[in-house]
This record gives structure tokens, C-alpha cells and sequence, in this order.
């Protein structure tokens, strides 16, 4: 290659496309290796005043504290109270169920034995005022109803 | 022509996740590079912070989703070109942008090259120089401007380029190649 490089070949060169051919005449030719060196020099400048207005500005990285989100902390905070009142409430909510099944077992067995009671009445509970009133030991003996019958 | 090779270490993804437990110092670490590209991109030191500042506060809130698929360092870069496209795109900026085409502290940029060594005259061509060269980046295209930012102020290669902005390789070197024409042609001009 004993042509200059070209003005799109010095961008090529700095886009990254660095060919053999070019590397040579690069090498070789003090016009284009004074070219890119100017071209260098001028983004070398570049890239220092982008440091230093950034380095020259008052802006510093913010002080957070990078903790968990305090979303997620709250969340976390609800869903443990949920199972501690869940865990908690366990023990009373069986002692409820057991007073009320007691409670209802009571009941059940008062209303048998009411049951139980009617049952075993002589007389309809309407009729025992009567029954006071009739003397069973008053009525005709065997004896007596014998003689009736002599 | 051969594309640049570059090797880099690559961290495995277990280093990956253990460094980002430490978020504090992440942000020590990476925020100077993700104020910096959103500064050169906005040219507005406010909206560059807020960019930042969305950018850590974005990436913590994804972090336990972060694999290590790719660096920590292209992970945060990739979130930060993305608002630095969204910030470009409201009206807003594009008003204060328009209204208010800040610059760098040129003043500061040659008292640095003297500091370097180089001669009054030669400090004031390198003020020149760089001038031109920012004036040709306020006027590229939003993603020949992130892709020129991303090479030559941030020093990612054409692979990294790619893994940030989502883009191909070969569509990087047609970017990187159209802003290098306009500075170079700049450059040209001013000489």
C-alpha cells in the first residue's frame, strides 16, 4: 500500500478496523502516522476535559442507606405478626371449641334426661294433679270384691 | 481489516454476586464512571445526578436478579445509557438543552494540559481542539453520541459498546465510524 490513508480510512482506524495493509503503511509513513497521531491526540484531549469537568463537579454519590426496601420490611413485618397471631390464637380458639362442644354435650344430656323423665311418668304430666287426689289404698280389696262376687 | 482485539478479565459470576452484596461499595466504585458518561451525554450537572442516582437506586432494586451474565460494571452502564436515552427524550431536557447548551469549563480543560506540560500556545490549541470536538457531539445522533461517549471517554471496546447499548457489533462500528467522520471533518475545519 504506498498510497495515503485516506480521511475515512484515519475514522476506520479509530472506529477499530486496523487492517494489516494499514498497520504497515502506518508504520511506514511518517505523513499518516503524523495524521493519526494528531487524531489521537485530539480525542486523548477529549477524554481528559470529560474527566476533569466530571471530576470538578460538586455532585458526590448519594449517602442511602442500602437497606431492604422498607416496602419488603413492611411486608415481612405483616407477614410475621400474621403467623405469630395465627400460632398464638391456635391454643385458645381448641380451648373455645372444647368449652362449646362441653357446653352442648351438657345440653344433649339434659335434654335426654328430660326425655329419660317423660318417659317414664305413670301419667301425663297434665294428669298428676289428679292423681294426688285419688287414694290408691281407698278403692275395693280382694277380700271385700270376693264376698261381692260370693 | 481486522477489528481491535482486546482481552479483559471477565469475573466469574460468583464474584459478581458477592461483590454487588456490598452495595455501598458499588456505588462508591461506579458511580464517578455513570455520572460522568450522563454529564458528557447531558451536559447538565443536575439531570446527571438525578440520572445517577436513578441508575444505583434502579439497579439496587434489580440486583438480586443480577447473574453475572455480563460484567457489574456493563450491568450498571447498560441501565445508565438507558436513562440517559429517556432523559434525552423528554421535552424537558430537550427545552434546556436547547436553552441552556452547557459546556465544559474549557478554562479548566487547558489549565489541565498545562498542567501537563505543554506550552501557552499549545494549551490554547488543545482548548481549541477540544472545543471542536464537544461542539461535534452536542450535534451527533443520540446513539453515534452514546456510542462515541462509551469509546472514547469511557474506553469500552466495540464488544462492550455492544453488551451496553444492545446493539450489534458491526452497528457500533457503523456509529463510532459516522461520529469520527463529523470530528474529523470538524477537526479539519478548524485547522
Amino acid at each position: 500500500m504506498n498510497e495515503h490513508l485516506s480521511p475515512e480510512d484515519i475514522s476506520r482506524w479509530f472506529a477499530g478496523e486496523r487492517g494489516g495493509e494499514l498497520q504497515r503503511h502506518a508504520g511506514e509513513c511518517e505523513t499518516c502516522s503524523a495524521r493519526l497521531d494528531g487524531m489521537e491526540s485530539a480525542l486523548a484531549e477529549f477524554r481528559g476535559s470529560a474527566h476533569d469537568w466530571s471530576a470538578a463537579q460538586p455532585a458526590s454519590a448519594p449517602r442511602i442507606a442500602w437497606g431492604p426496601p422498607v416496602r419488603h420490611m413492611a411486608w415481612r413485618w405483616i407477614l410475621a405478626a400474621a403467623s405469630l397471631l395465627i400460632l398464638a390464637s391456635g391454643p385458645a380458639w381448641w380451648h373455645f371449641r372444647q368449652q362449646a362442644r362441653a357446653t352442648e354435650m351438657a345440653r344433649a344430656d339434659a335434654l335426654l334426661e328430660q326425655v329419660d323423665a317423660e318417659i317414664s311418668r305413670a301419667v301425663p304430666q297434665t294428669m298428676e294433679p289428679l292423681v294426688g287426689l285419688v287414694a290408691w289404698g281407698s278403692g275395693p280389696t280382694d277380700e271385700s270384691q270376693k264376698k261381692e262376687m260370693q | 481489516m481486522e477489528p481491535v482485539v482486546t482481552t479483559r478479565w471477565v469475573p466469574n459470576a460468583v464474584d459478581l454476586t458477592r461483590e454487588i452484596e456490598d452495595f455501598d461499595a458499588v456505588v462508591r466504585l461506579y458511580w464517578p464512571r455513570v455520572f460522568r458518561y450522563a454529564l458528557a451525554s447531558l451536559r447538565d450537572r443536575d439531570a446527571a445526578e438525578s440520572v445517577a442516582q436513578d441508575c444505583f437506586l434502579k439497579a439496587y432494586r434489580a440486583h438480586r436478579k443480577f447473574r453475572g451474565e455480563a460484567s457489574l460494571s456493563t450491568w450498571l452502564m447498560r441501565i445508565a445509557v438507558n436513562l440517559v436515552r429517556d432523559s434525552i427524550r423528554s421535552s424537558r431536557l430537550r427545552f434546556w438543552n436547547r436553552t441552556r447548551a452547557a459546556a465544559p469549563d474549557f478554562d479548566l480543560v487547558s489549565q489541565s494540559l498545562a498542567d501537563g506540560g505543554s506550552s501557552p500556545e499549545g494549551a490554547v490549541l488543545a482548548k481549541e481542539r477540544v472545543a471542536a470536538v464537544w461542539s461535534v457531539v452536542a450535534t451527533l445522533s443520540e446513539r453515534q453520541r452514546a456510542v462515541f461517549l462509551l469509546r472514547f471517554v469511557e474506553d469500552l471496546d466495540l464488544l462492550e459498546i455492544a453488551a451496553v447499548t444492545g446493539l450489534r457489533e458491526g452497528t457500533v462500528k457503523v456509529h463510532l465510524f459516522r461520529a469520527l467522520e463529523a470530528v474529523r471533518k470538524r477537526m479539519g475545519e478548524s485547522q
